[in-house]
């Protein structure tokens, strides 16, 4: 049942993200299951965890009309990346509540860019290095975006699950 | 319980391993994603369309009543004013940029001797990396595969999927998109190719050819798919490097991608399919 709540969550946010953002276009599109999928890897289980990105990532993936896989294994990719952060720092801590959404859209971006360097470059290293370079100028004020979207999200979805933990034990 | 969390653990490995192959695979045959994406178009669009209506009609609240309420409680008299002599209200400026964009539709129409199609985008593109939009026509109004999308100011895109209502816009600023292309004071060709952000290049333009800052690039035709003599773009910066044969050449669209709303879909006289 919670499984199926984070998955039609996941769904609402791809439609706010396509059509709420049309109406500012001069701000840069951003990722909202990115701090979704950070916020899961930190508090639910693994299986929860493949079920709900494989089904985002592929709504994602043919919402979009980029290529098959790019967002699924992106998203899959990032709780690989946060439950390995977790091995290190303590999930509850504000330091890593703080570090972990750059961490992971700077990861996510990277990860978009060599893909699509991938592509554009047609496997030429000299041209790769041109292009990442040229990407990296014209995607910074994107990155700031993203990073600031993303943090205010996680942080709205640790305050409620705060709340709702509290609420539960007061019951 | 340990068991358990192992198997969970190795499983987690092979779908990440899994996932990878896919999208190395689909890179390779990217033909394997359409199938998928026309039938998340035919599930998606109809609510992306709700969503746009409805989040349409609050915008409307929000401009047209709240921001007065506030307004009249701040200065009764002051709004008074503003409202009727010195600032028209927000559904009068809406009408008159709607009725200035379809004059510029319309006149395009006349221009051009082909059919058109007007239609209006839904939505935008979920990932920053590759650009499409949704629009509100599909194969009922007559739009078909690579069918050129244009506006006023210049070149848009090509349809790239097709239902019964809605169709996707593959943007000239996608990195899959390339149009056929010169520039207008000397006739030089390249390929207009899609770099991301909202930007374009200008490939395959040899190294001695004169391409300066500020030249408009047009469509050539040449391609069989977009009407010759569109604007496409102008040219806002010009990478020569120290080797090589061709240069690289940045361009500005004309159309304004990231906030088009009213599009034409030509309608081609013979089907641009036939060329591929």
């Amino acid at each position: 049942m919670v499984c199926l709540f984070h998955i039609l969550l996941c769904f609402l946010l791809i439609v706010i993200q396509t059509v709420i953002f049309s109406y500012f276009p001069y701000l840069p599109s951003c990722d909202l299951i990115v701090p979704f999928m950070v916020f899961l890897s930190v508090h639910r289980s693994l299986e929860e965890l493949v079920l709900v990105s494989s089904i985002s990532g592929l709504i994602m993936d043919a919402v979009s009309g980029g290529l098959l896989g790019l967002h699924l294994s992106m998203y899959i990719w990032v709780i690989f990346f946060v439950k390995t952060m977790t091995k290190f720092f303590y999930p509850e801590n504000n330091v890593f509540r703080i570090i972990v959404i750059p961490v992971v859209v700077f990861f996510v971006f990277f990860f978009m860019l060599m893909v699509e360097c991938g592509l554009l470059s047609g496997g030429e290293f000299k041209q790769l290095v041109f292009i990442l370079k040229l990407k990296l100028v014209v995607f910074f004020p994107v990155f700031v975006w993203n990073v600031m979207v993303s943090s205010l999200l996680f942080w709205f979805f640790c305050v409620v699950d705060i709340k709702n933990r509290l609420f539960r034990n007061l019951w | 319980m340990s068991y358990k969390k192992n198997l969970f653990t190795v499983i987690f490995f092979v779908v990440i391993i899994f996932y990878t192959l896919i999208l190395f695979t689909s890179s390779k045959w990217p033909v394997l994603g359409t199938s998928l994406n026309r039938a998340a178009l035919v599930v998606v669009a109809p609510i992306q369309e709700c969503t746009y209506r409805l989040v349409s009609v609050l915008w409307g609240v929000i401009n047209n009543y709240v921001l007065v309420v506030s307004a009249a409680k701040e200065n009764e008299v002051l709004k008074k004013e503003l409202k009727l002599i010195s600032r028209p209200d927000s559904e009068y400026i809406e009408t008159k940029l709607a009725n200035s964009r379809l004059r510029d539709l319309l006149k395009l129409k006349r221009n051009i001797s082909q059919n058109v199609v007007a239609a209006e985008v839904i939505a935008e593109d979920s990932s920053f990396l590759s650009h499409t939009v949704i629009i509100n026509k599909g194969n009922d109004d007559g739009i078909g595969e690579k069918f050129p999308v244009i506006t006023g100011a210049g070149v848009v895109g090509l349809v790239t999927e097709v239902v019964n209502s809605y169709s996707r816009v593959l943007l000239i600023t996608d990195p899959r998109s390339s149009v056929d292309a010169f520039v207008q004071r000397n006739r030089t060709r390249g390929v207009v190719e899609g770099c991301g952000g909202n930007f374009c290049s200008l490939e395959y333009v040899l190294r001695n050819r004169d391409v300066n800052i500020g030249d408009m690039i047009i469509s050539s035709g040449l391609d069989g798919v977009f009407p010759k003599g569109m604007n496409i773009g102008i040219v806002s910066k010009v990478f020569r490097c120290d080797s090589g044969f061709l240069q690289r050449v940045l361009i500005d669209p004309c159309a304004k991608l990231d906030a088009v709303q009213d599009v034409l879909v030509v309608v081609p006289t013979h089907n641009p399919l036939d060329n591929f």
